[in-house]
């Protein structure tokens, strides 16, 4: 059996309220390191560095994701030792111990769960003889006494480093195992965006802009002063859409009267960030499209 | 841009209905249409004269025209115009939002004209024209301002007309050609406008055949745009070369029939639609 590895991963809105339950898609890398199921159960299945990556499609289909990498042993979760002990006065002691870690990477910090289990078996053999023809008897006893030692060591690290040490017997079996995570698996929308408005007429409009959160939390659309816009179109909208070809379902932010330099347009806070992946600039009294731009 | 071109077929159309009328009037004598034009346009130039899509408008016009010699060399034009901006319904299968239908019915904006005989010769005319475009339109039609029936602006245009009669082939000719300057008011850009016609009766007179092609240049010398008109009007600086024919059948010597078609070759903010025109003349 290989070490094993549970690892969840949250999705955050641009909020910062997790959303629940998430498709999330996991793989490994390479691919023979880890078996990984749904859950983000891991099981290595050989030694070296391996790469989880966990990735969800948002709504709006676009493919986010995030990845942590870190050693991995084939036989390290459990760890069975045996040491015989014969003691002065005849006992003999087995000693088993077992190791689990479990690697909880659910939030921006990760937590590690080390259970150690030591297990005590102490075989008592003592033998005594009776003599029929004297006054001795001899019979044979065995008494097995189990001892269950459980150590859990609980750490959390703000780097989401983690580290899982388990100390044995000194003078018999002593093993260190470290599973370092590099980055914490937490998934997040970017908080901005950059891009280039684009003519898809024959009308003059160009320029760049910044889509994303002011310094007040206001989702804002910045037009550069590189912006120009035919003056020969009254009645240019622009709008936020998920359609590049239409303004159904869009959200209308209002009509062009800027036509050169810098401006800007605070959106309403019920629009998100995420939420519209086109910027369309639509010609209203003529109901066609006159440029646009892909936010992401 | 359509308010532009409402008063740029209005232009043209004008012109079919002079096409039958004497270069200037006798006293006493007129010529007098109930006329009308329409066109559907699905297209337009934009303002770097290339072909752009647009939701399909169409523009109905029906007209009274008039010119009557108050003397010799003096005569008296009048244009009314009456005027239907529509848009169908627009319904798309691909989820794209439509709109609704909408239509404008009103008053254009009315022409008065006063032509005055300069010089006339046994093969030549030359003359001048004084008209007034009268804002007597809707500027502000429709949901969106954007179904107009006249521009709200005071239109002067001054032309210098020259015509001539000849022959090829022992069969007469007429040609014409006029150059005018438009100064427009509000804004807009004062313009250049250059015609030329020419026509010729057939089977026994009882035809009168003729082309015509107008230019409209603009002097780009107007402060209105998108910019500064709060998007009511559509685009200023209109330019546009267009070519027509007509056939005028002649009922009787006083009654005759005409039907006429247009075509833009070129232009900007304005559409690109062939126009219809028809109608019923009377000369006194």
């Amino acid at each position: 059996m290989g070490q094993k590895f549970q690892f969840t991963a949250k999705y955050f809105d641009t909020s910062g309220t997790p959303v629940d339950n998430p498709n999330l898609i996991w793989t490994v890398s390479p691919p023979d390191a880890l078996t990984i199921d749904d859950n983000g159960f891991a099981t290595a299945t050989k030694d070296g560095l391996a790469t989880i990556q966990v990735s969800i499609v948002t709504a709006l289909g676009t493919t986010i994701s995030a990845k942590t990498s870190f050693p991995v042993r084939e036989v390290v979760t459990v760890i069975t030792e045996t040491a015989t002990m014969t003691t002065d006065s005849g006992t003999t002691t087995t000693t088993s111990d077992t190791n689990t870690s479990t690697i909880d990477s659910s939030t921006a910090t990760s937590t590690l769960t080390d259970t150690s289990t030591t297990t005590t078996r102490v075989s008592d053999t003592s033998t005594s003889t009776s003599d029929p023809d004297s006054t001795t008897n001899t019979s044979t006893t065995t008494e097995v006494e189990e001892v269950v030692v459980t150590e859990t060591a609980t750490m959390t690290t703000d780097s989401g480093t983690t580290t899982t040490t388990t100390t044995k017997d000194p003078d018999s079996t002593t093993s260190t195992s470290t599973p370092t995570v590099d980055d914490d698996v937490v998934v997040t929308a970017p908080q901005s965006y950059q891009g280039t408005i684009q003519t898809t007429s024959s009308y003059k409009l160009t320029g760049s802009y910044e889509y994303g959160l002011n310094d007040a939390g206001q989702l804002v659309l910045d037009i550069a002063g590189n912006y120009e816009a035919s003056t020969a179109l009254p009645g240019l909208y622009v709008y936020l859409s998920n359609n590049p070809n239409s303004t159904s379902g869009s959200y209308e932010i209002g009509e062009v009267t800027v036509f050169n330099g810098a401006h800007s347009y605070t959106l309403p806070s019920s629009v998100d960030i995420s939420d519209y992946k086109y910027i369309l600039y639509w010609f209203k009294p003529f109901n066609v499209k006159v440029g646009d731009s892909t936010i992401f | 841009m359509q308010k532009q071109f409402l008063l740029l077929v209005c232009l043209f159309f004008l012109g079919i209905t002079f096409g039958t009328a004497q270069w200037t009037q006798k006293k006493g004598t007129g010529y007098y249409k109930l006329g009308a034009w329409f066109l559907e346009a699905n297209q337009h130039y934009t303002d770097k004269g290339l072909l752009d899509p647009n939701a399909t408008r169409g523009i109905f016009v029906t007209s009274l025209y008039g010119r009557h010699g108050i003397t010799d060399k003096i005569t008296l034009v009048g244009y009314i115009p009456f005027t239907r901006v529509y848009q169908n319904e627009q319904i798309f299968t691909s989820g794209n939002p439509g709109q609704p239908g909408e239509a404008v019915n009103s008053f254009g904006d009315i022409d008065l004209a006063v032509e005055v005989q300069i010089l006339k010769r046994p093969k030549w005319v030359l003359a001048t024209s004084l008209t007034l475009g009268i804002p007597s339109g809707n500027n502000t039609g429709g949901s969106d301002g954007s179904y107009q029936t006249g521009d709200g602006e005071f239109n002067q245009i001054l032309k210098v007309l020259v015509g001539t009669s000849f022959k090829i082939a022992k069969h007469s000719f007429y040609a014409k050609g006029s150059v005018g300057v438009n100064n427009r008011s509000n804004g807009y850009s004062d313009e250049i406008r250059l015609g030329f016609e020419t026509g010729s009766q057939v089977f026994k007179n009882k035809f009168l055949l003729l082309v015509r092609l107008n230019t409209i240049l603009s002097f780009y010398n107007g402060s209105l745009s998108a910019e500064n008109s709060n998007g009511s009007i559509f685009a200023n600086n209109v330019e546009v070369t267009n070519l027509g024919g007509e056939i005028n059948y002649f009922l009787t010597k006083k009654w005759s029939a005409s039907f006429g078609y247009s075509i833009p070759l070129s232009g900007k903010n304005i559409y690109k639609a062939p126009a219809l025109a028809g109608g019923i003349a009377y000369k006194l």
